[in-house]
């Protein structure tokens, strides 16, 4: 016998059903969300429509278009060529005079989000899986300090960081992602601390018979079935850093990326409005490989949300 | 005897093993997190020209928070609002949001992707376009034009009137997506057949949401509610990228980063540094209580296994 398949696609023999049940009065609720929603949701796809038809615009009739509120019209001439000129015309200027353009902006943020996020993530990977796995003494006092790093938030230390950083000698340097981040007991932890905790240790204990050691354990049975918590923290985690701009005004000023690369340039554009074309083709290029990233792993990112945070 | 030294020496190595594990997290937590917080404190006790322990840092704190125009009494001012649209008007919303997802409105797949999008495209681009519609000749200017109601030809993000509401308007819209997505999670959570036995005894969606899912989505509520009171004073939101501060823009947060950030100077600005580190004890000496207060409160909460 088929099965009724409902507009969502929910079979009737599917218990999620219930979800598509509408009463007379919610189906007129929900038709007036749909549309609200859709405002929404055509509220945000607006500004990419809005950067795409104004980056293959002429600087004169960029302009031109703004003064005579027709900036939703699509170009006179479509100039791809822009995109050219972001590579090439676009540039940030260091504090020793070097000029920096999108391609090497674009592989300081290459390098840095990998830095930061591997720090972070490998941290986090060794500290919770001994702190959930091996029964020691001090085990619950650094579960302690994770929870209160976490909790109770401490103000104003930036101006200290800042001061330790630049007397460390990482200030400005590639070992700042690095150091920095490789942080053990923040946020990375709780949710490694929580899917380690639930792991099966006769597994482990298979691998002490046959002679293994606690690094094979690690290594070779508990890490790759961590893999799809470590993965869906690597791509969230990267999304973040990949966007952050402040952070690296702050420390790393000679290694723009693209974010933050091309927050200076806008201060240079708010001068001379026939450049905007070329910078927005320039935000186009910069938001494409998060949006690519995004695309090929929504559905991981979106099905490992649960409470609190991320599930394994 | 064979079996204690092998016991022993397994014990051996599994000490080796954990410490291995934990010396470079923890030298590293020592450095980057205690010794830092520890000289913050410090700073905020020091004089900024002799280096000697003082209390006129919070002194110039009190001051500056007390005076009707300084800096710190407008960040906090500013602070407060931006943390209430968060904690009322966001997490509302992205409740809300949340609800008509599971419920699988027509599209849901698609809004969720689509509501998702600001938390990962870069704010830079964001506001860049925002700063766009909303000018005087942008798409928000000729909508009020059309209705003759022309905005101030200065714009509306360079007007102290204006200038942190249009702010906040841009963070509550663009928001809500982590927040939707931690409410869909924990929604999902929930099991079906009960909704689908309170259904068949005639349960509206109304009384569904605020019967039955709120109280069971309870836990992941007051986790969220727990986040922004200690984010209060910690995020500075894309200040920088619409203002950078003018116009009584400044949060306690944003004014603690420009300070440190001055006008991007190598090795930093000239700044000092003391009242900056006097500022954030302060408000850590606030918010710590308060939010203390609120994880009690929110322990308090009666939760449902399920």
């Amino acid at each position: 016998m088929k099965t009724k398949i409902s507009k969502f696609g929910t079979g009737k023999n599917d218990a999620a059903y219930i979800l598509t049940v509408r009463k007379k009065g919610e189906k007129v609720l929900f038709g007036i969300v749909f549309v609200l929603f859709a405002l929404y949701a055509v509220s945000f796809i607006l500004p990419f429509l809005f950067l795409i038809i104004n980056s293959l615009k002429d600087g004169l009739e960029y302009i031109n278009d703004v003064s005579a509120a027709t900036t939703f019209h699509t170009p006179d001439v479509w100039r791809f060529k822009n995109y050219l000129l972001a590579f090439t015309d676009m540039k940030f200027v260091d504090s020793v005079g070097r000029a920096v353009y999108l391609p090497e902006m674009f592989f300081n943020s290459l390098w840095y989000c990998l830095l930061y996020t591997f720090s972070g993530i490998a941290a986090s990977s060794l500290t919770a899986y001994v702190i959930s796995k091996y029964k020691f003494r001090s085990r619950l006092f650094f579960y302690g300090i994770a929870v209160f790093s976490m909790t109770i938030p401490v103000i104003g230390t930036t101006a200290a960081m800042y001061k330790l950083t630049y007397g460390m000698g990482i200030y400005n340097t590639p070992l700042f992602p690095f150091l920095t981040n490789f942080a053990g007991f923040g946020f990375n932890f709780l949710i490694l601390y929580g899917f380690f905790s639930n792991l099966s240790w006769s597994y482990a204990e298979a691998v002490f018979i046959d002679g293994g050691g606690h690094f094979t354990v690690f290594t070779k049975i508990m890490l790759p079935q961590a893999l799809p918590c470590i993965v869906t923290l690597f791509i969230t985690s990267f999304i973040t850093c990949w966007n952050d701009y402040q952070t690296l005004l702050l420390y790393m000023p000679d290694y723009p990326t693209l974010a933050s690369g091309i927050y200076k340039i806008q201060l240079s554009i708010k001068r001379d409005g026939t450049k905007y074309p070329e910078y927005f083709a320039g935000l186009v290029i910069a938001v494409l490989p998060i949006l690519v990233l995004f695309s090929v792993f929504s559905d991981t990112i979106m099905s490992n949300f649960t409470v609190g945070g991320l599930k394994g | 005897m064979v079996g204690i030294a092998k016991k022993k020496k397994s014990k051996k190595h599994e000490i080796i093993f954990i410490v291995c594990m934990l010396a470079l997290p923890v030298a590293q937590w020592l450095v980057f997190w205690l010794s830092v917080n520890l000289s913050s404190i410090k700073l905020a006790f020091t004089d900024m020209r002799t280096g000697e322990f003082t209390w006129v840092n919070f002194r110039n704190v009190w001051e500056n928070l007390t005076a009707s125009y300084g800096e710190i009494n407008i960040a906090v001012k500013n602070t407060f609002k931006y943390f209430l649209a968060h904690l009322l008007i966001t997490n509302t919303i992205a409740l809300v949001v949340a609800y008509f997802l599971y419920k699988r409105i027509a599209l849901y797949k698609g809004f969720r992707i689509i509501f998702y999008l600001p938390a990962i495209v870069s704010s830079v681009a964001m506001t860049t376009v925002f700063s766009q519609f909303i000018a005087p000749s942008g798409l928000l200017g000729n909508i009020m034009n059309a209705f003759g109601r022309p905005l101030p030809p200065e714009g509306l993000l360079a007007r102290a009137g204006s200038a942190t509401n249009v702010i906040i308007f841009y963070t509550v819209w663009t928001g809500i997506s982590t927040n939707m997505l931690l409410f869909g999670g924990a929604m999902t959570r929930v099991p079906v057949e009960i909704l689908e036995s309170a259904r068949l005894d005639g349960c509206s969606a109304f009384r569904e949401f605020f019967q039955m899912i709120f109280p069971l989505i309870l836990p992941t509520v007051s986790t969220v509610i727990i986040v922004t009171f200690t984010t209060i004073f910690t995020s500075t939101g894309p200040i920088l990228l619409f203002t950078r501060g003018d116009y009584e823009t400044t949060t306690i947060a944003y004014w603690i980063f420009e300070k440190v950030y001055g006008n991007g100077v190598i090795g930093g600005s000239t700044a000092n540094y003391n009242i900056v580190s006097c500022a954030g004890l302060c408000f850590t000496v606030v918010g710590v209580p308060i939010i203390m207060f609120v994880r009690y409160l929110m322990n308090k909460l009666p939760t449902v296994e399920y």
